[in-house]
């Protein structure tokens, strides 16, 4: 059998690994935070981002001129695959290290970059992500909220929804109309916007689980500087495609329900002639392991410049029905009688109506692969 | 992928092609089914790799031939002796076979082939392979065919000679390398099954347009599209990973799970047309069907992986999972 070749990679990967795992259990016998599902989404700690932040594990990507760790999306991986699996808080810097980071590197002015990049880097800018809109839903391009031009920048004015944290950010990512055309993919453009501009309003909406981590985001006459636009005017929509698509292909994708694996490990353990769950849990290994190699060939392609947009949204389709189904796999087994409201079962289900739908919903997913394969 | 691996691959396309009455007497004669065997012991050079492609492509033809029985028997044979031109197959049991100053007495079900192999390679855990003469006057075969029609016949051997093949791969290695022959198998068969289907389903119109433009259409062929990039990194990864233990039951696992669903489609888009048996698709799907759970079922690897994971704790789990792939 051909092994794989031994890349630079390896023992830097090694060697990330063990550092997260390191700080991640100094937190957590302390009491410093509880494990939980969805955690890149649900559980915010500005002090453990700014930890990570100062021990170059967010920004990893990123060039060191703007105080990023110059590393690959195969070193990034490791970190972020460690995070999920500890369920540590990393909400305050995953949206903005993921997306707004790499988007404002690609399109960005420099004045701009060098504005706003440091401070994703060193966990000071929490941003939002200002895209769905009540009347648009999975329609990005129905975006009604406008960005019109006055001197020195731009006036906006709309209402956004379903926006994560907009409650503790600092900035927000937002996508606005700027003219009116007869094709509704044309005429969006990207900008960053101070959350503590006038004009800007949050108010929270309290999810099934009775947790506040969504809410809406109204803005009247809210001022964006001119230098605040991200990339050219009217290019929104092609920009907004490729930045999700390098949202989609990440480990978060196929981790937020892992404590519950973590448990239906536990419980195949103490039935130790259990042969229906052992089958369960075999087939759950199993599909974990290759989402794991696709989440890895993903980051590979990136860090060879490609854009594997088909890959990603796979790779997001099968994660999100993982997790799904690792929830239903307990549910097979005693531990989910009269679950606890704040139980590892209880918890993870009560996310999982989400992670289908955030970063695409899968016959969204399904429909992007399809016209890929039309044209092939 | 191997460095071969084009070249490999439009060979057999030809052959496949020619139409040629004997194939199996071609692809032997080219030494394709000794691919990955060293050429001291009689076979053709090449890695495993070189042989994946091969199988991989005589699959996608639909073709049933006993390419990976007899590579494997011949595998564990080259390590004992020097090959010769016969035909060799193999079995894996689940423990040691009853035998008696070397004799065996036993009910062998499921032998691939074994109408037409002159010998048999029995692997079972914990002893060296056993060779058995299959003409030998002791050996009763009866043919049995699978659902996709290729020989699975039942074996009684009654105080049968075996010779032991002493420095031959163990059990352990014989299952792993069926495993991923297999699972190149089903791959290869998959991958025509959702080309056929595609290239149905964007030809043949209905309301006065193709197939294709009917969401629910496009979205199952999706679906199986997503099917194949799951089977495809399994193979990677299973390909790429020595001391993954697990390997072996992840990619059969995740291949069978991915000939199910791909099987399934494959027929609803095709309409009735799928099942005739003048049309092709039968003879990719019903070796999906058969070769899904060839050697073990799919529900078996999985318990065995299963088993392995609860035996290693989440630690051992993920370790092993993020081992390889960096």
């Amino acid at each position: 059998m051909e092994h794989s070749d031994h890349s630079p990679g390896t023992d830097a990967c090694a060697e990330l690994r063990a550092q997260v795992r390191e700080l991640t259990d100094e937190w957590r016998d302390a009491g410093r935070y509880v494990p939980r599902s969805d955690s890149w989404l649900r559980s915010f700690d500005l002090e453990f981002s700014k930890e990570l932040a100062a021990r170059g594990l967010i920004a990893m990507t990123y060039p060191k001129e703007f105080g990023g760790g110059g590393r690959t999306n195969v070193e990034r991986l490791a970190v972020t695959e460690e995070l999920l699996r500890a369920g540590a808080p990393v909400a305050a810097h995953w949206i903005g290290d993921r997306q707004i980071g790499p988007a404002v590197l690609r399109h960005g002015t420099r004045e701009l970059q060098e504005e706003i990049v440091p401070k994703i880097a060193s966990g000071e800018a929490v941003f939002c992500l200002g895209m769905s809109e009540p009347e648009a839903g999975s329609d990005l391009a129905s975006v009604r909220t406008s960005a019109e031009r006055v001197e020195g920048g731009w006036l906006v004015n709309g209402h956004k929804i379903w926006t994560t944290q907009a409650h503790h950010a600092t900035h927000a990512y937002l996508l606005a109309r700027t003219s009116r055309e007869d094709r509704k993919h044309d005429g969006l453009s990207e900008f960053v916007l101070d959350m503590d501009a006038e004009g800007v309003r949050v108010t929270p909406i309290v999810d099934l689980a009775g947790e506040h981590h969504f809410n809406e985001v109204r803005f009247e006459n809210a001022f964006v500087p001119a230098h605040r636009l991200i990339g050219e005017v009217g290019q929104g929509w092609k920009q907004v495609v490729e930045q999700l698509s390098f949202e989609r292909g990440g480990a978060e994708r196929s981790l937020s329900s892992y404590p519950v694996l973590v448990e239906l490990i536990a419980e195949a353990a103490r039935q130790g002639d259990d042969r229906e769950l052992h089958a369960l849990l075999g087939s759950l290994v199993a599909r974990l392991a290759v989402l794991r190699r696709l989440c890895f060939e993903v980051a590979s392609a990136m860090d060879a410049g490609q854009a594997p947009v088909q890959q990603a949204a796979a790779l997001k389709y099968l994660g999100n029905a993982f997790e799904h189904d690792v929830i239903e796999a307990l549910r097979r087994t005693g531990l989910c009688q009269d679950p606890a409201f704040d139980s590892t079962f209880g918890q993870a289900l009560l996310a999982s109506p989400a992670f289908g739908l955030r970063g695409g919903a899968a016959e969204v997913l399904l429909s992007l692969i399809a016209r890929q394969e039309a044209r092939s | 992928m191997s460095r071969f691996a084009d070249e490999l691959r439009s060979l057999v396309d030809d052959l496949a092609a020619s139409g040629r009455p004997d194939l199996w007497g071609s692809l032997c004669d080219l030494g394709l089914p000794r691919v990955g065997i060293d050429e001291g012991s009689g076979g053709s050079g090449g890695s495993l790799d070189d042989l994946l492609v091969v199988v991989e492509a005589l699959a996608g033809h639909g073709i049933g031939v006993p390419v990976v029985e007899a590579s494997t028997a011949d595998w564990v044979l080259g390590h004992a002796r020097e090959l010769d031109g016969e035909l060799t197959t193999v079995v894996l049991l689940d423990r040691a076979p009853r035998t008696a100053s070397g004799a065996v007495t036993a009910e062998l079900t499921a032998v691939p082939w074994a109408r037409d192999a002159a010998r048999l390679v029995l692997c079972a855990p914990g002893c060296a392979p056993l060779l058995v003469d299959l003409r030998h006057t002791s050996v009763t075969v009866r043919d049995v065919d699978n659902i996709a029609g290729e020989p699975r016949d039942t074996v009684i051997l009654a105080g049968t000679p075996t010779v032991t093949l002493d420095g031959a791969p163990s059990h352990e290695a014989v299952r792993e390398r069926l495993a991923l022959l297999w699972s190149a198998a089903v791959l290869g068969a998959a991958r025509s099954a959702y080309k056929l289907t595609k290239a149905y389903v964007s030809e043949r119109e209905q309301f006065g347009a193709p197939l294709l433009k009917i969401p629910a259409v496009s979205g199952n062929l999706a679906r199986m599209r997503v099917q194949l990039i799951q089977a495809d990194a399994a193979l990677a990864l299973a390909r790429e990973a020595a001391p993954l233990s697990g390997a072996a039951e992840i990619v059969r696992i995740t291949t069978a799970a991915a000939a199910t669903e791909i099987a399934r489609i494959a027929h609803q888009l095709h309409g009735a047309m799928g099942i005739t048996d003048e049309y092709p698709l039968h003879r990719l799907t019903r070796r999906l069907w058969s070769w899904r759970d060839a050697v073990a079922s799919e529900r078996r690897w999985a318990e065995s992986l299963g088993r392995r994971a609860a035996g290693a704790g989440e630690t051992g789990v993920w370790t092993r999972i993020t081992a390889t792939g960096r």
